[in-house]
């Protein structure tokens, strides 16, 4: 299309010639006939027509292939570029036709994936009859026509009508709610108004069976995009679209130009072992983009036995029930496992078929280790591992977002360390350097691949954990402060903190992929070592965005230290999910008493000063809400937390490292005085306020999940005016827009006073109370676009709109109400 | 700095470089050779297109260039068009052809899409034989030809 002549490109005198020359030169393009239209012309050049099929539906582009021969060549093969297997494609001989143009498939998504149907499928093979159990009869509700017995239709218990009969006839049928027109196709009455199985169309999903017929896309060289969601049986596709390996080294890959691969097969009844995760990530070279989420689990192990020219299991022998053999292997074998485990090279395993020699395998390493080019990856996967982790990281240089989940089992992240560090497990450990760590609990080592790890130098109950000394110094007070970790059960979980391996530990950490250090961790799930792994060795960290598996992951002290790190100095944004700052953590009375006095708490300010987004919950550790009779009681929570804060050290949760100490501190609190617990609850809000006060370049701040906070005139909030740049502000909690607390401040205080006047009238001091709130965001967030409070929806808009903070003003020249809708 | 661009009949137009660069075949052109004051020919181009491709690079003259990008699904280009566009390619069919070809040959992606769009909107919705008639197309296939195509491709047909 418009080429660039290469004659005159490469030849400018040429080209100089041409233009200066009288006669004009031969155009690039065949000439046209006189006798012939610019129609004519245009609709015989295949490039006109490739443009414009680009702007036409398949409905059209079906028309276009009937009009001639000339333009079935080009309307067909556009046709089948991008393919969206759905229920409407429902032919019965759509996949033959498929697999005879997946040479023209560019883009193929299949993820038709209606339960029901699938039931059947996953049945095909035992239809009739539906097992009492499953199925409940249902008469239909029409009349029965006469001489016919009306149709016993069957449902899966608690969803009824999700199917019918395929009869026409009158009075036999239920109008299926799901409008699938293959789920009519499954039962059909017989004369005896029995149901009658007929299995349905295998089109409907992506089975093993359904890919075989395919040829597992053997022929779809043109692929570059491959989405999947059914039942399918992942090891079996991966191998095919990474190739085979070949006595030559090379990869006979069926889908080399592949660039975005999507698999989901959570649903498929067979558990599978995936022998490496190389599997995934080298389907093609091109590949940018992956997304795997499956129930199949990975096997470290078999990765090991190719690695001394074994063969591995074949991907039929590859079950759950081999994996445990596998596990259990020698000492020196279990080093081997994971020196390969972490270098993961691919090729390594002996698939049916492909035996490699020594040689092989170097030239394989040569070829096939070279950097990654994906840039978002999405794993969710059962049993990996730290170290696979790890080394598929270091094999993403270019990796720009990464996600991974485990099943909520053992975070990645959490043990990378540890695995790592388990390679040297065989060296003597020097009793001298013991101290505590055992922050993985054992029911969860015992589903992870470390577990026969562990078993190799020492016993599960010594752990080798070598750390560097912050590390270990940062995961000792992390530890300590577990709930969960009882003086016994830490007597067993003992590291060796080794100064020689120092330098080494460091190099460790200093592994992680550069998108860490420049771009952030984006949604990954890790725990309390890999946190402080990135406060200690991340300082360029702009980006943080943690979740974690279950509660108790990312202790809420470990969150406060990293926010206190310098490495949070260069953070702009933060968003945690399932992971709660106790208030009581941001506060440090070892520094209290230096510097405000002994019973004193002082705050300990983030480093994280220029944080532009915060996305966080707030908690207490004393379990029990506010109590109710607290309502109205006329202290003046201000002036006791304002003096910032003399709360008596018996009224506050210890913050020492005694698990026992401090239930029996929060015990007793929690039966303190409903004054005290007014003005501890005081303290906290104020401390959280003064806190986030200090984030002055906040554009977004949102509070969630806080149990005491309540978001008033009077409670501290107040502090926030300092976020002058806010333009999106919300909290939720459960004590949001039910607190009953006096409000002290001037403009507030009438309405405290209306609302203990009016008694059960509260609707009206919560009215009064919106009021001075709505008044106090335009006096004080001038630029906020939108502000949500538990579950008020207030939206304050801009300038430009039509109730600009400025702009929005009645006749006399006093601002309108802020527009407040009701919302959950 | 003034382009003078020749077309096919020998008609000559003096446009800004910043339009006539619009078109990726002048561009590079203009690279190739340097400043000149030589008159640039377009032996493609009759008078009467080069004057509406010259109108419509001078509408658009401060628009990105577009990049064609590979990776792009093609699939997913709109069939919107602006006003203006739309208002300059109301022109008859020989026409709105001749400037798809001229927009071809000087590659000018943007008018061309506006055109095959233009050309596609016309084949939206229409049978096989409302396409040939539209654009005087013989049929030539044979009816076993055409019930074969048919049955390959009929999971299209309501799509």
């Amino acid at each position: 299309m418009g080429p660039r002549s290469a004659a005159t490109s490469q030849n400018p005198r040429l080209l100089q010639h041409i233009l200066l020359a009288p006669t004009p030169p031969q155009p690039p393009l065949p000439p046209r006939l006189p006798h012939t239209t610019a129609v004519h012309t245009a609709l015989l050049l295949d490039d006109i027509l490739v443009h414009i099929a680009s702007f036409l539906t398949p409905g059209d582009l079906y028309a276009c292939t009937l009009v001639s021969t000339a333009w079935r060549a080009v309307f067909h093969a556009f046709l089948w570029h991008s393919i969206a297997i759905t229920e409407s494609h429902h032919r019965p001989d759509f996949l033959t036709t498929l697999r005879r143009n997946l040479h023209l498939v560019r883009s193929l998504q299949w993820n038709y994936t209606d339960w029901w149907e699938l039931h059947h499928v996953l049945r095909e093979h035992t239809p009739l009859p539906p097992s009492p159990a499953l199925f409940a009869p249902v008469r239909t509700i029409d009349p029965a026509v006469s001489g016919h017995r009306p149709p016993i239709l069957y449902h899966p218990q608690g969803r009824s009508g999700s199917f019918s009969s395929s009869s026409t006839r009158p009075g036999t049928s239920i109008a299926p709610k799901s409008t699938s027109t293959a789920a009519s196709a499954i039962w059909t009455p017989s004369s005896s108004g029995r149901p009658i199985y007929r299995a349905p169309s295998l089109i409907s999903f992506p089975t093993t069976t359904a890919l075989q017929g395919l040829a597992f896309f053997q022929d779809a060289s043109a692929l570059r995009s491959l989405v999947l969601e059914g039942p399918f049986e992942l090891l079996p596709l991966l191998v095919a679209l990474g190739g085979q390996p070949s006595r030559s080294g090379n990869r006979l890959s069926t889908a080399s130009m592949l660039t975005h691969l999507s698999l989901k097969n959570t649903n498929c009844p067979r558990r599978e072992v995936l022998p490496t995760i190389d599997l995934v990530l080298r389907v093609s070279s091109c590949l940018e983009h992956c997304s795997i989420r499956t129930n199949a689990q990975i096997c470290a192990a078999t990765s090991t036995t190719s690695t001394s020219t074994q063969s591995a299991p074949s991907s039929s022998s590859l079950t759950p029930s081999s994996f445990p053999a596998l596990i259990t292997s020698s000492s020196a074998e279990v080093t081997a496992i994971t020196t390969a485990t972490a270098t993961l090279r691919h090729g390594s395993i002996a698939y049916p078929g492909g035996a490699t020699d020594k040689e092989e395998a170097e030239n394989e390493d040569e070829t096939e280790r070279r950097p990654l080019v994906l840039k978002s990856l999405e794993l969710d996967i059962r049993a990996l591992t730290g170290v696979q982790l790890l080394s598929i990281l270091k094999q993403c240089p270019d990796l720009e977002s990464f996600t991974t989940t485990d099943y909520g089992q053992a975070s990645p992240l959490q043990d990378f360390v540890d695995e790592e560090l388990k390679r040297d497990s065989h060296r003597p450990l020097p009793s001298s350097s013991f101290t505590v760590l055992d922050n993985i609990p054992f029911h969860r080592r015992s589903r992870t691949s470390t577990q026969q790890i562990y078993s190799a130098g020492t016993t599960a109950s010594a752990t080798p954990f070598v750390l560097s000394e912050p590390l270990q110094e940062a995961t000792q007070r992390t530890t300590t402060a577990t709930p969960r970790d009882s003086p016994s059960k830490n007597k067993g979980g003992l590291i060796n903190i080794d100064a020689d391996n120092t330098t080494k530990n460091i190099d460790l950490v200093n592994l992680l992929p550069t998108f860490l250090h420049n771009r952030g961790t984006l949604s990954v799930r890790f725990g309390d070592v890999a946190l402080t792994a990135l406060q200690h060795y991340c300082p360029k960290l702009r980006t943080l965005d943690i979740g974690q598996a279950f509660t108790g992951k990312i202790q809420s002290s470990s969150l406060q230290s990293f926010l206190c790190s310098p490495t949070a100095a260069n953070l702009r944004h933060l968003r945690t999910r399932g992971v709660t700052l106790d208030v009581e953590d941001m506060a440090d009375p070892l520094e209290a008493t230096r510097v405000g006095g002994e019973g004193t708490l002082a705050d300990v300010h983030w480093r994280c000063k220029d944080l532009e987004t915060i996305s966080i919950a707030f908690g207490r550790k004393i379990p029990h809400p506010l109590p109710p009779q607290t309502a109205n009681s006329g202290i003046d929570f201000q002036q006791h937390s304002r003096s910032l804060i003399a709360v008596p050290e018996e009224h506050l949760p210890s913050l020492d490292n005694s698990m026992g100490d401090r239930n029996a501190r929060t015990t007793a609190l929690a039966h303190t005085s409903s004054a005290n617990m007014q003005l501890y609850c005081a303290w906290a809000e104020r401390t959280v306020y003064k806190q986030l006060s200090l984030l002055i370049r906040l554009r977004v701040l949102d509070i969630r999940q806080s149990s005491f906070m309540r978001f008033e005139i009077g409670t501290g909030v107040e502090l926030l005016a300092s976020l002058s740049n806010l333009r999106e502000f919300s909290i939720a909690g459960s004590e949001i827009s039910a607190g009953v607390a006096a409000i002290t401040t001037a403009s507030a205080c009438a309405c405290a006073t209306a609302g203990a006047e009016a008694g059960a009238d509260s609707m009206e001091l919560e009215m009064k109370k919106d009021n001075a709130m709505d008044l106090w965001f335009r006096q004080h967030w001038p630029a906020a676009e939108k502000v949500i409070v538990a579950s008020r929806t207030c939206h304050i808009k801009t300038n430009t709109t039509t109730l600009g903070l400025s702009q929005g003003r009645d006749g006399d020249g006093r601002p309108l109400p802020v527009e407040r809708r009701q919302s959950c | 700095m003034p382009v003078v661009l020749t077309s096919s009949d020998s008609e000559t137009f003096t446009v800004d470089k910043e339009v006539a660069e619009r078109s990726i075949l002048i561009k590079n052109m203009i690279e190739d050779v340097g400043e000149s004051d030589s008159p640039i020919p377009l032996p493609n181009v009759s008078s009467a297109v080069l004057k509406k491709v010259i109108e419509f690079c001078d509408h658009h003259r401060n628009d990105p260039i577009q990049v064609q990008d590979e990776t792009d699904d093609p699939r997913k280009r709109s069939n919107d068009i602006e006003e203006w566009d739309m208002k300059f390619m109301q022109v008859d069919q020989e026409m709105l052809f001749e400037i798809i070809l001229a927009a071809n040959y000087l590659d000018i992606k943007t008018l061309l899409d506006v055109g095959c769009t233009t050309v596609a909107n016309l084949i939206k919705g229409k049978t096989p034989e409302e396409i040939r008639k539209l654009f005087n197309i013989v049929n030539d296939f044979t009816p076993e030809e055409e019930a074969q195509i048919k049955k390959e491709n009929e999971w299209a047909e309501d799509r």
